[in-house]
C-alpha cells in the first residue's frame, strides 16, 4: 500500500513539476473552471488527498484541536449534510474544531476542513455555521488549491514518475515537492486564495446552503458581524486576481446570488435552538457574541 | 467519382461534423439526489427527482444552473451537483505511518542528511520531529478516526428539518 507521501511525490514526478505558482489565466467566469467539466481519476484524487493531509498535518502543527467530541460531532453533522449536495462524493470530509480565539476557518485539499473555537462564538445560529463551512467545502470541490499548484496523480505505467520514485525520489522531485506544500500551505493558512476563487466560494456556498434547506443569506449575516469585529478588508490597488475581496463585495455578492436563483430564505432554516443547545454544553455561557 | 456522388459524400461530411459540434453533452449526477426544477430558480416547482449516476443531457447552462433533458422531460438542476464524469468511489484515506514524518525530515536540504536517523523512530523521536518540523500527524489521525456515520447524518438531517 502506497503512503500519502509516496502519492504526492508522484503526484509530482508526473504531473509537471510547475511548482512556480504560475496561477492559470485569470478568469472570473467560475462556470468556465467549475470541477464539474474537469477530468478527475482516481490516481488525482489520491494525490489531492495525500497533499491535504500533508497541509493539514501543517496547520494541526500551529493549532491544538479543541477536545470536545460533542461539539466536533455536531460541526461534522452540519458540514456532512452539506457535503452530500457537492460534486464530489468520492472525498472523505472531516471537520475539525482548532482551539483559538481567532476569527478563521481552513479548507485543505481533499476534504479537510478546519474552524477555530473564536469563529464558532462569533455565530449565532447554525445556518451560518453551514454558510461558513460551506465557503471552506467549496474550495476544495472546486479544487482551488490543487489546480494552481497542478496537482495531479499519475498513471500506474512502469514508465512513469511515479514507478521511479517508487525505489526513491530525487532530490530535485523532493524540492519540487517541499516547495508545493510550502505553497499550498500559505495558500491555505494565510486565505491567499485568488479573487476569483474567493468569490467563487462565496456563490457555492450560497448554492450549497440552499440546496441543502440552509438559510442562504446566513453568510452575509455572518460576514457583517467579522467585519464589525475585525474591520473592512482593505482592496488596495486596481481589483486583480491578487485582491482579496472585501465584506462589502461579499456580501453584496451574496445576496445577488440569492436574488438571481430565487432561493427563497424565508422558507430555509436557521436551527438557533440546535446551534445554542450544542454550544451552550460546549463553551463557557457569557462567552459568545451579544451583539447585533 | 460521379458528381451527385461527391456532393452527397461532402454533404453527409459536413452533417457529421455538425452533429458532432452541436452533440448534448452528458453530465453525470454526484449527489445522492437532486432535484430537477421547471425553471432556473429555487422557487420553481419540481419536474422529477434524479438520483447519483443518473446520466442527463445538457441542453446548456443558463447561470449557475445546467438546462437538461431526462426521460423525455426537461428542466433545471444545479450545475454544482453535477460533472462530466461519472461518481468516482470514495477514497479510502490511507492511514500514514511514519513515512510522513521521515519524507518530512527528509524535505528540506538542510536535513537530508539526517534522513538515516530519522529510521526506526520511537514515540519520542516523532514527536520531536514533529515539533521541528511544525507538523503534526498524530493529531491529524486522530481527526480521521473521528467518524460519523452516514445514519446520524440522515437523523441529524430530518431533526433539523432541512
Amino acid at each position: 500500500m502506497r503512503s500519502p507521501t509516496f502519492m504526492a511525490l508522484a503526484a509530482f514526478a508526473a504531473a509537471s513539476i510547475a511548482v512556480s505558482g504560475a496561477a492559470s489565466a485569470a478568469s472570473e467566469n467560475w462556470r468556465a473552471r467549475s470541477s464539474a467539466e474537469d477530468e478527475v481519476s482516481s490516481n488525482d484524487v489520491a494525490a489531492e488527498v495525500a497533499f491535504g493531509r500533508e497541509i493539514s498535518a501543517r496547520i494541526l502543527g500551529r493549532y491544538k484541536t479543541y477536545k470536545d467530541a460533542k461539539l466536533t460531532k455536531y460541526v461534522s453533522l452540519v458540514g456532512l449534510a452539506l457535503t452530500r449536495n457537492t460534486n464530489r462524493p468520492e472525498l472523505e470530509y472531516h471537520f475539525t474544531i482548532l482551539d483559538s480565539d481567532e476569527v478563521n476557518a481552513f479548507a485543505a485539499p481533499g476534504g479537510y476542513v478546519f474552524i477555530t473555537k473564536g469563529a464558532l462564538l462569533l455565530m449565532k445560529d447554525e445556518a451560518e455555521l453551514a454558510g461558513v463551512l460551506a465557503h471552506e467545502i467549496e474550495h476544495i470541490a472546486e479544487m482551488h488549491v490543487v489546480k494552481d499548484l497542478k496537482i495531479k496523480g499519475a498513471d500506474d505505467s512502469a514508465t512513469s514518475g511515479l514507478a521511479r520514485l517508487a525505489g526513491g525520489s530525487t532530490e530535485s522531485a523532493r524540492a519540487a515537492f517541499s516547495q508545493a506544500i510550502d505553497k499550498g500551505f500559505e495558500m491555505v493558512f494565510k486565505d491567499a486564495y485568488k479573487r476569483s476563487d474567493e468569490l467563487q466560494s462565496d456563490r457555492g456556498a450560497v448554492i450549497v446552503c440552499a440546496l441543502s434547506g440552509y438559510d442562504a443569506s446566513a453568510l452575509a449575516r455572518y460576514l457583517a458581524r467579522v467585519r464589525t469585529v475585525k474591520g473592512e478588508v482593505a482592496e488596495t490597488g486596481t481589483v486583480t486576481e491578487q485582491t482579496h475581496p472585501s465584506f462589502a463585495v461579499r456580501i453584496a455578492q451574496i445576496n445577488s446570488v440569492i436574488t438571481s436563483d430565487g432561493v427563497d430564505i424565508s422558507g430555509l432554516a436557521t436551527n438557533q435552538k440546535r446551534f445554542d443547545m450544542a454550544m451552550n454544553i460546549a463553551m463557557p455561557k457569557g462567552r459568545r457574541w451579544a451583539g447585533d | 467519382m460521379k458528381k451527385q456522388t461527391w456532393i452527397f459524400a461532402m454533404l453527409s461530411a459536413a452533417m457529421l461534423y455538425a452533429g458532432g459540434l452541436y452533440a448534448e453533452q452528458v453530465y453525470y449526477v454526484q449527489s445522492a439526489k437532486a432535484k430537477v426544477l421547471a425553471e432556473p430558480s429555487f422557487r420553481s416547482k419540481v419536474v422529477l427527482e434524479v438520483v447519483m449516476g443518473q446520466a442527463l443531457n445538457s441542453l446548456g447552462k443558463q447561470g449557475s444552473w445546467m438546462k437538461i433533458s431526462s426521460g423525455g422531460k426537461e428542466g433545471y438542476v444545479s450545475s454544482l451537483l453535477l460533472s462530466t464524469r461519472q461518481p468516482l468511489n470514495r477514497k479510502v484515506v490511507i492511514q500514514g505511518d511514519d513515512t510522513e514524518i521521515k519524507m518530512g525530515v527528509r524535505r528540506r536540504a538542510s536535513s537530508f542528511a539526517s534522513a538515516a536517523a530519522a529510521r526506526g523512530l520511537t514515540r519520542d523521536d516523532r514527536r520531536r520531529i514533529e515539533t521541528e518540523e511544525g507538523i503534526n500527524f498524530t493529531a491529524l489521525k486522530e481527526v480521521e478516526a473521528f467518524t460519523v456515520t452516514d445514519e446520524e447524518v440522515n437523523r441529524f438531517i430530518n431533526g433539523g428539518a432541512l
